[in-house]
């Protein structure tokens, strides 16, 4: 109660002051954009002011010939100040504009992006042509590291290769052969977020007479059993045995070279099954994941290894081609069914696979608020809702069973059986999820296994106890350092909805809300780009120079971080 | 390509054939090894015989049943792949009939390296710009205008180099274009060589233009449009400077500046009334397209307001087309697609200034009704119809805008959504389309020309005919297998495209057009190597006019022709 009353306060006086500077003149911000490591203005840069406290409310601007730029008229307040310009890193600073007479200066550095090159080969010496190399960076998945697409291009006839514009950092190059030995059609490429372009296009009236048909294109004996895997730099076929790389702002890792591999590629024939009567079903859609999945829990980057769908047999059977050796989780689902069989393909094909598919059941729940008995004191978290998010999490699976909290019991519908996280929308300011739980299995830190209707229901506590901390990022010599990212790292790493960052301010001082109790550790370095916190070799590296931190219930703790550089 | 010579020793000990030979490089002649050998049957195209060549270029084929085979080869390298018997790399080949107990040796396949051209783009001062688009064109004939067809696209990296890469030999344009920096797409095409372009890939493309903006030391912004330039960097692709690329030959230093392209952006200013009621007609759709087109059109589009009014950004100086079109009620068209119910297109003029108050008029589209009559007895032709009739015009885009023909009961129909305009008629029908009159008016010699609702119905005959020529196309002395045959009407009939029937030779020589010709007066021609589409051009045409041979082709002909190839 006393949470909220503040905040409705804060917000008056906020209303208030946002009507005072509306009528008066607005700053002037004028700014120069350099190149970091000397005073090269950068020019073509877009520069946009952003009202932290309205995100609607947004000044734009570019740079000029001189790295200059104006934007005028802004009413004091908070902003995020934001330069992007292709060929460098973005920068985001906080500014602060007073109530000043007068323009404001600003300056900012960017840090140019860097490159990597190399050449891809094949088991002769020969140059590949249309290799698909990637530059990856490295996430957190539960128990290990998985590596995450930034930027993909293909080589040209001379087996050479270029990524560029990535900001600097540690990244994984993968190579893996053309499909097909001469496919140098591209179909699709994204780097980073992109994908092909669609034109809109007219038919013409006219096509090719006959003759000009084209050559077909040979291939030899091996092609056609045998398909080509990723090969990590230098050379490694698994992933964790991978050398990162360093990309340099403004420089270029070149001689990043990998030879191709090929392996014996199988299928794998089997059937579906309804898991009660044994019958063979024949309407079914079946695909398969990697075991363990290459996935990560942050939804903006899932990323999913795209098998294609297989063949359908007139008897229902279906044939899962260009399988590779490894190990798999085949899925199937037909109606309201579904199931999953894990397999491993060694040296052969595998015939006469069975997944069983069952219908789902259903799961009862509790949500209770820790010290409560019922949660009927706040109306908003009647409106809370449970979800099973499958995990590995599939798009194109059916939807994800959910449930409204009510009055404190739901129920989640037609689960299959699988593997899950629980999760809880959306949390209003001041709870968190203190546990979940499943008998005694604890579902917050180990996810929901789950293959038959269980015993007992899913009991999800609420904190209402988070803490706060607050603080100041120093350098060695005690001096506080303003707009550099801090980092609060949950101790138990696979906790991804822990992690939170932060930027300190222009004094150095930062502040983190609503931090469910527990052990954490705070980095704060200069530069640290999206998504590093998430690799767990960079916070290793820095393990030692973070700021351990045990925040209690209720508590709100100050604590001073040494910058890390 | 050398003639390979077949040795045909006939075993007396077997009766499975074999072939064996070498694959080469074209030129250096240095043997190919790990080169990808197929020798594949065109009746049973499923059953393949593949194999490798050893160290020293060679690959052997044995117990092979008899038949006929067609020899092909592929290697990384990058070459193109080859087929034995062609005569040029990336043409077919011819098969080679193997007899049971056929012994062939020495048999040769060269295999062409691929060539590439690269270069940097560079901007307005001079600086490489990153992620620029770069594609590589070749001429290519359209109902007999020449125009480009895009066979690569690739884009520079960040210090602006590009390179067109995996091209056959040929002569090639290039063109560069700008692109938003801020947009994440990659564009890359490459045609793979010796196949050809899809259908659908050889489309036009229709792009937004892309509008730069800079900054002037005060803080005030410029607008420019950066459209497309073409090697050596110029913007009517009339003046591109041509490349010819020899097999294997790398073409490098080849940049290409932006700086003609990077024009003062203008804004046309106006508004879209309905002529119907004169109010301003909202949500339309508004299309500018340049008077100059080519396969690569950035035309701007907007919707009308409520109030009628649109603005446009994106264009400069110089001609262009606005089309305007409204759609029913409801409906969201798009004017670069069909022409809705009713319609306008102005022509105007941008100078150096912003183009202000243009009133653009919309009038309903016309309706044409139309009856399919059907010559011929009634027994044999029931009246239905499994086919169309369309109408293809100058549309917003002037490149093959097509109205198709809407059935009411079995032979009659209408064409609607037709806005004025000149239009010709095509048909895909089971015969072909003997006249069309719409009132006193000869559609199918004069087209038609359109401006008012008209009152007549479109009357289109459609003609049965079973007519095919066939034969057979010799030098004089050989026969000419792979060569284009093509049966050109007669010169008051050459504006007709319909009326063009082409094939091509098989292995030996032989050529058949198959049925449903047009009757009437024809020349034939054999070429050896001709661009698809080339023969529509009259001033191609003239060159050869005196070696064309006269046919005449009745309803019910079937012809047999020896054609001299042209020299």
């Amino acid at each position: 109660m006393k949470r909220l009353t503040i905040l409705f306060f804060a917000l008056i006086l906020a209303g208030g002051s946002r009507v005072s500077s509306d009528a008066a003149a607005g700053i002037d911000l004028q700014g120069v954009v350099v190149r970091a490591g000397g005073s090269e203005p950068v020019t073509q840069a877009n520069v946009a002011l952003r009202d932290i406290n309205e995100n609607s409310r947004t000044f734009t601007a570019i740079t000029s010939e001189a790295g200059k730029f104006i934007v005028r008229g802004v009413p004091p307040g908070k902003y995020e100040l934001t330069i992007i310009r292709t060929g460098y890193v973005q920068s985001h600073q906080p500014l602060t504009l007073e109530d000043d007479p007068g323009p404001r200066n600003v300056i900012v550095t960017l840090n140019p992006t860097g490159a990597i090159s190399g050449r891809i080969f094949d088991e002769f010496g020969e140059p590949v042509i249309g290799a698909e190399v990637r530059a990856m960076k490295s996430f957190y998945q539960r128990g290990g590291r998985i590596l995450v697409p930034m930027q993909t291009t293909v080589t040209d006839d001379r087996g050479e290769y270029r990524l560029f514009w990535l900001p600097p950092g540690r990244y994984f190059v993968s190579a893996i052969g053309p499909k097909m030995p001469e496919d140098i059609t591209v179909g699709g490429l994204n780097d980073a977020t992109g994908d092909l372009s669609t034109d809109q296009s007219f038919r013409p009236t006219f096509y090719y007479p006959n003759h000009v048909a084209p050559i077909p294109q040979p291939r030899t004996a091996a092609q056609e059993t045998e398909l080509y895997i990723p090969v990590y730099f230098p050379a490694a076929r698994d992933p964790h045995a991978a050398s990162p790389i360093e990309v340099r702002s403004a420089a270029t890792a070149a001689g990043i070279d990998i030879t191709v591999q090929r392996v014996r590629k199988y299928r794998i024939h089997g059937t579906v099954i309804d898991a009660r009567t044994r019958v063979v079903l024949r309407d079914f859609d079946a695909w398969r994941a990697d075991d363990p999945p290459s996935y990560i829990e942050d939804d903006a980057l899932s990323f999913l290894s795209d098998y294609p769908i297989p063949v359908l047999g007139r008897a229902g059977e279906f044939e899962m081609r260009d399988v590779i050796p490894g190990k798999y989780v085949l899925i199937a689902q037909s109606g309201d069914m579904s199931g999953r069989v894990a397999v491993e393909v060694r040296d052969a094909d595998l015939d006469n696979v069975v997944i069983p598919v069952l219908p789902g059941f259903n799961i009862a729940g509790h949500l209770a608020v820790d010290g409560r008995k019922e949660p009927n004191d706040h109306a908003d978290l009647a409106k809370l809702r449970v979800r099973l998010r499958g995990d590995p999490f599939f798009p194109w699976s059916a939807a994800e069973p959910q449930a409204q909290v009510g009055d404190g019991n739901f129920t989640l519908k037609n689960v299959q059986a699988g593997d899950y996280r629980v999760l809880v929308y959306s949390l209003p300011n001041g709870f968190y999820i203190q546990s979940i739980r499943l008998g005694s299995e604890d579902l917050l830190n180990g996810g929901l296994h789950i293959d038959r209707p269980p015993d007992g229901q899913i009991d999800i506590v609420l904190g209402t106890t988070p803490g706060s901390l607050n603080g100041t990022v120093r350098d060695e010599k005690r001096q506080p350092i303003p707009n550099v990212r801090v980092l609060l790292v949950p101790t138990r790493r696979n906790r991804v909805d822990l992690f939170k960052t932060a930027r300190t301010g222009e004094s150095g001082e930062f502040r983190f809300e609503s931090v469910p109790p527990g052990d954490y550790k705070l980095f704060a370095r200069e530069d640290i780009e999206d998504g590093a916190w998430l690799d767990p070799d960079v916070i290793e590296v820095y393990e030692s120079q973070g700021t351990a931190v045990a925040l209690g219930p209720a508590s709100d703790q100050t604590v001073t971080v040494g910058l890390i550089r | 390509m050398l003639c390979a010579v077949i040795l045909g020793l006939l075993a007396q000990l077997s009766n499975t054939a074999s072939v064996e030979g070498i694959v080469a490089k074209l030129g250096t002649g240095e043997p190919l090894a790990r080169a990808a050998v197929t020798l594949s049957n065109d009746r049973y195209p499923s059953q393949v015989l593949r194999t490798t060549t050893d160290a020293s270029g060679r690959f052997s084929f044995l117990n092979i049943p008899p038949g006929e085979y067609r020899l092909q080869a592929s290697r990384q390298g990058p070459y193109i792949p080859a087929e034995y018997g062609q005569r040029t790399p990336t043409q077919r080949g011819i098969p080679i009939p193997i007899q049971p107990g056929q012994k062939i040796t020495e048999i040769r396949l060269e295999l062409a390296p691929t060539s590439s051209i690269s270069g940097r783009i560079l901007d307005s001062h001079g600086e490489p710009v990153g992620r620029a688009e770069v594609q590589a064109l070749q001429s290519l004939y359209r109902d007999g205008r020449k125009g480009l067809k895009r066979v690569q696209t690739v884009m520079t990296n960040d210090i602006g180099e590009y390179r067109l890469r995996l091209l056959e030999p040929g002569r090639y344009y290039i063109r560069a274009r700008l692109l938003n920096p801020h947009e994440q797409y990659s564009h890359l095409f490459i045609k793979a060589p010796a196949q050809p372009l899809e259908p659908y890939q050889d489309d036009v493309l229709i792009a937004a233009p892309y509008i730069s903006r800079r900054a002037l030391e005060d803080g005030a912004i410029e607008e420019y449009l950066e459209a497309p330039v073409y090697f050596p960097g110029v913007i009517d692709p009339e003046f591109a400077m041509p490349l010819e690329l020899r097999a294997g030959e790398n073409l490098s230093g080849f940049d290409v500046s932006t700086a003609s392209g990077h024009l003062p952006a203008r804004r046309i200013r106006g508004k879209v009334i309905n002529s119907v009621n004169g109010q301003p007609a909202a949500n339309a759709s508004v299309v500018v397209v340049p008077r100059k087109a080519d396969s690569l059109v950035v035309a701007p589009t907007a919707r009308s307001a409520s109030d009628g009014s649109f603005e446009i950004t994106g264009v400069t100086t110089g001609s262009y087309s606005i089309f305007a079109a409204l759609y029913g009620a409801g409906t969201n068209g798009n004017a670069l697609r069909n022409s809705g119910i009713a319609s306008g297109r102005i022509p105007i003029e941008i100078g150096g200034e912003d183009l202000e108050n243009l009133r653009v008029v919309v009038f309903p589209n016309f309706k044409i009704p139309v009856r399919l009559v059907f010559e011929g007895e009634t027994s044999d032709h029931p009246p239905y119809v499994n086919g169309y009739v369309t109408l293809i015009g100058d549309g917003p885009i002037g490149l093959g805008w097509r109205q198709p023909m809407k059935f009411i009961t079995d032979a009659v129909g209408e064409i609607e959504g037709v806005g004025p305009g000149d239009y010709r008629i095509l048909g895909s029908v089971p015969g072909y389309i003997q006249s069309a009159r719409l009132g006193s008016a000869d559609v199918l010699r004069d087209g038609l020309h359109l401006d008012h609702q008209p009152e007549d119905h479109l009357e289109v005959v459609i003609g049965t005919t079973k007519a095919s020529v066939q034969g057979g196309v010799t030098d004089g002395t050989q026969a000419v297998p792979n060569a284009v045959v093509v049966l050109v009407p007669s010169p008051n009939l050459r504006h007709r495209s319909d009326l063009y029937y082409y094939a091509a030779t098989d292995g030996n020589g032989h050529f058949q057009i198959q049925p449903r010709i047009a009757p009437g007066d024809y020349k034939v021609f054999a070429w050896k190597d001709i661009e698809p589409g080339a023969w529509q051009d009259p001033e191609v045409l003239q060159r050869y006019e005196n070696q064309g041979q006269p046919v005449s082709v009745a309803s019910d002909s079937r012809l047999n022709v020896a054609v001299r190839v042209i020299r």
